[in-house]
């Protein structure tokens, strides 16, 4: 008996020891989720007080304002807003946390509540707050004060802040996009530079069609635009303040120039000046005028781009027999080759956030769209239609807004160009609306 | 009468607290419903207005210069604002990890199996039955080994039942997860976004209290917005994801999870 029990408290100590993982935690890795749209919940504004505005009724603006989030958050094809005829129960207000059970029932991920009132001195008192439904946590609330007439800018600033505070990336919702209206016959294109918010939103053109106008480039620090047109027989490139509408030529220049390019710092224009049929790139400083040569190859040197930290640009060159893209230091020094694929490059971009460069490959008988790394290395197609051309990034380096043409038919139809949008990842491509064809997009740093 | 006195006092005050405590409620007993924090204020302007400001002499401050320290006072601070040295999450693969893979892929050909237990529990009733019927014949000698063979058998069987049991949690918490876990795809550097969870569940499969963020400290700090992201899509896949249907009688080895969410994958 003295023996036996010893010994079966050690059988039964050993029956616990022994299964070593009974005591431990278990460890999962997870490296499997989905990238479906997050589903968010939108319902409209709650209008707080009555009231008429110049942008119309305190309770339609209310309205409007959720729909012009949603709207922004769905285009950017990273959230699924969920349908209001599913809605449970209506939020009551801001101070009042929503009853979260009746959003999760619905699948919501996230939730956005708004209220909308009318100040005593004519202005909109416009507060959201976004909520993590499933932790019931409160992400963000900001109150807006805004003039009734910028209320669309005030729904985009909101969208922007939804955006960034669910991806961690900067919203691009507040932002515009200059592009070239293309309008009557073939034989007779009249080109306008035209401006409009990235949703399509308040467009108006900036030129009357006199004169042909071509690659409109934002400074990205100002709302500010340089291009080129002809006046006379003579391409120049020109700057132009939206805001003021003021209009200058940019250098004295004794031939053509084109393809103009703002410097990250907004200081400095890199041009393409062409004289005798030998196009190389030179360095305007903007506040001197002061001009300083970069390449000197005899072959084509054209459409550079700087890099977000201003040190390096990338442009395209045939110096190497076809047209390839090459990198070089901001002085010129150090050119380098970085792509050797089929085909050819042409107009490559480097994007806001430094990781990639955008650029149109033309081959196979198509013009696409392609991002690369810096050093020239992981080349993906992003488009893969006929003639896609001309990207542009939006301000946070996550979207591509080109502009694409239709082949002609063999009576002679066809031809019409539009633009379009497409993720970095190649998923999400997306028609942008204009009232007329349109060309040669560039978008525009976020507005103040 | 001088008792009759106190006892009146007492009485009174008793009674009193009592109609006080009915009429206001106990501080303790109410529940928390914290209305939410105050919105940050920001004035937006017209281009005229803009225009009007820069003519003046002394511009007026920019609307992010005024947001930015209204910020400060409504988002929530970290509890602890300095990172705990040295807590990064594991990159190295873990031996123990693998082998868990493997027997996982062996083992476990479905996602939510429950496979037969080797393991009969009547075994160490018997011994014990034995055990209890030998008493009376205490001279006599006991078949050790046998009894020390029968449990170690056991043993290994409890062992190798609680890995294939281990692997199968596995599988299926990783099933669930790829249903409720959306992906966050912002980062650039997708090693911004590794979190790891600490998940309690009680019997029912539902979480005691929110999921843990190992390296909470992190999601505070500026320059780690990714990471917060990250982190709270994590904690959002896991709530998603309730109930875990997982077998009760192994409630000991899943009422805990330590989960690593790894998006490097399908970001490529």
């Amino acid at each position: 008996m003295k023996l036996i029990k010893p010994f079966f408290a050690f059988i039964f100590s050993m029956l616990l020891v022994l299964p070593g993982t009974a005591g431990a935690v278990i460890k999962v890795d997870i490296n499997q989720g989905n990238v479906d749209p997050l589903p968010i919940a939108l319902p409209s504004f709650i209008a707080m007080t009555e009231g008429e505005t110049e942008a119309g009724s305190i309770a339609s603006l209310a309205v409007q304002f959720a729909s012009v989030i949603e709207a922004d958050l769905e285009r950017s094809g990273l959230f699924a807003p969920i349908t209001h005829d599913a809605f449970i129960a209506e939020p009551v207000g801001t101070d009042v946390r929503p009853r979260f059970a009746n959003w999760r029932a619905i699948g919501a991920q996230a939730m956005v509540v708004g209220q909308v009132s009318l100040l005593a001195d004519g202005r909109l008192s416009v507060t959201f707050r976004l909520y993590d439904v499933f932790s019931e946590a409160h992400m963000i609330g900001i109150n807006y004060t805004i003039h009734p007439i910028i209320w669309r800018q005030g729904a985009h600033k909101i969208a922007d802040k939804i955006y960034e505070r669910l991806t961690g990336e900067k919203g691009y919702f507040d932002t515009r996009i200059v592009y070239i209206s293309e309008t009557g016959p073939k034989s007779n294109i009249i080109k306008r530079m035209a401006i409009m918010d990235q949703d399509g939103a308040n467009h108006r053109f900036l030129s009357d069609g006199e004169f042909l106008v071509l690659t409109p480039r934002f400074s990205p620090t100002s709302q500010e635009i340089t291009y080129l047109s002809y006046y006379g027989d003579q391409p120049r490139v020109y700057l132009y303040n939206i805001d003021t509408t003021k209009r200058e030529i940019l250098g004295e220049f004794p031939g053509m120039t084109f393809a103009p390019r703002f410097s990250p710092d907004g200081n400095y224009v890199a041009i393409t000046f062409a004289e005798e049929g030998n196009s190389d790139i030179y360095l305007m400083d903007l506040r001197t005028r002061a001009v300083q040569r970069l390449t000197t190859h005899p072959g084509i040197d054209t459409s550079p781009s700087f890099s977000p930290d201003g040190q390096a640009i990338i442009f395209n060159s045939n110096r190497g027999g076809s047209q390839q893209l090459y990198k070089m230091d901001r002085d010129g020094s150090n050119i380098k080759r970085i792509t050797f694929g089929n085909g050819r490059y042409a107009t490559p971009v480097w994007s806001p956030r430094g990781d990639l460069i955008a650029f149109t490959k033309l081959g196979d008988g198509k013009f696409r769209i392609g991002v690369m790394r810096p050093d020239g290395s992981g080349e993906r197609l992003l488009t893969d239609a006929w003639q896609d051309e001309g990207p542009t990034w939006s301000p946070n380096g996550r979207v591509i807004m080109f502009f694409r043409q239709n082949p002609y038919t063999a009576s002679g139809a066809g031809g019409d160009v539009s633009i379009w949008s497409v993720d970095l990842t190649g998923y999400n491509e997306r028609q942008i609306p204009t009232p007329f064809g349109a060309s040669d997009p560039a978008w525009s740093p976020p507005q103040n | 009468m001088g008792n009759i006195k106190l006892g009146l006092v007492t009485s009174t005050l008793f009674h009193g607290a009592i109609i006080y405590i009915a009429a206001t409620g106990l501080p303790l007993f109410k529940r928390e419903f914290p209305t939410p924090p105050r919105p940050v204020s920001v004035e937006l302007i017209t281009v005229d207005e803009m225009r009007r400001l820069q003519e003046e002499p002394k511009p007026a401050p920019r609307e992010e210069q005024k947001a930015a320290p209204a910020r400060k006072v409504v988002q929530p601070q970290p509890e602890n604002a300095v990172p705990p040295p040295n807590v990064q999450p594991k990159t190295k693969p873990d031996p123990e990890l693998i082998r868990r893979k493997i027997l996982a892929q062996q083992a476990t050909p479905h996602t939510k199996p429950r496979p037969p237990s080797n393991f009969d529990s009547s075994k160490i009733a018997a011994l014990i039955d034995r055990s209890i019927k030998e008493k009376p014949q205490e001279a006599e000698p006991v078949d050790r080994e046998k009894i020390l063979e029968d449990a170690v058998e056991s043993s290994r069987a409890l062992d190798m039942n609680a890995r294939i049991m281990t692997a199968s949690i596995e599988d299926y918490v990783r099933q669930k997860m790829r249903e409720c876990w959306s992906v966050p795809s912002g980062a650039k550097s997708a090693e911004d976004l590794v979190v790891v969870l600490m998940v309690q569940l009680n019997p029912e499969g539902y979480l005691i209290g929110p999921p843990r963020i190992v390296d909470r400290a992190r999601m505070f700090q500026p320059g780690n917005e990714y990471f917060r992201i990250a982190a709270e899509s994590a904690a959002r896949a896991v709530r998603r994801c309730e109930p875990y249907d997982l077998p009760r009688e192994h409630y000991n080895l899943w009422k805990e999870l330590e989960l690593k969410f790894d998006p490097r994958e399908m970001l490529g």
